[in-house]
């Protein structure tokens, strides 16, 4: 049996990664720091669930 | 799901938050997806997780495949200014649950989103058939 992943917590860094934006790539941290809140959303690919 | 953010994008921006989505799907395809549907490319931001470590990281590798198929969990998260996790929802069902979506817009302290159920401009059916 695989275990599932353990999501990180409530309360502790998000793990960073880097975002293309209008200004130039960014770390995670660095364009949450632009904005009250950012929101993060996932979802599979396309051609499985096309919404 | 896209239909309903990019519907909502500007709700999300006027509360002072960003959204950034994240996918496995090379960012080429996701243009192609956004041509397709809607005729010109997504608001939001895109991050393409191509080779599954962002989904590593954030737990969001399924262990058993989706009946649609994959194996990417669709997931929430909300940051605050410092980039911790203030809230995070790992499945979660915005894409099929009106109040699921709706979540996303109280914990930015904004107006109602006006969530979708469809593909892009077409409704579902339009879109598989073409």
């Amino acid at each position: 049996m695989v275990a599932k992943p353990k999501a990180p917590r409530v309360g502790v860094k998000a793990p960073e990664f880097l975002i293309e934006t209008a200004d130039g790539r960014l770390l995670l941290h660095q364009l949450a720091a632009r904005h009250e809140k950012l929101i993060l959303t996932t979802q599979d690919s396309y051609r499985y669930h096309p919404n | 799901m896209a239909a309903s953010l990019k519907q909502d994008y500007a709700k999300i921006l006027k509360a002072g938050a960003n959204l950034v989505m994240i996918s496995p799907d090379p960012l080429e395809e996701h243009r192609r997806y956004a041509l397709a549907l809607f005729g010109g490319e997504l608001p939001y931001l895109y991050v393409s997780d191509s080779d599954l470590d962002i989904a590593r990281r954030y737990g969001l590798i399924r262990t058993k495949e989706h009946p649609h198929g994959g194996f990417y969990y669709r997931s929430l998260w909300i940051l605050s200014r410092d980039a911790r996790i203030a809230y995070r929802s790992v499945p979660w069902e915005g894409n099929a649950r009106v109040e699921e979506y709706q979540v996303l817009f109280k914990l930015i302290d904004s107006e109602p989103g006006e969530w979708r159920a469809t593909c892009g401009l077409r409704p579902p059916e339009q879109l598989h058939a073409s």
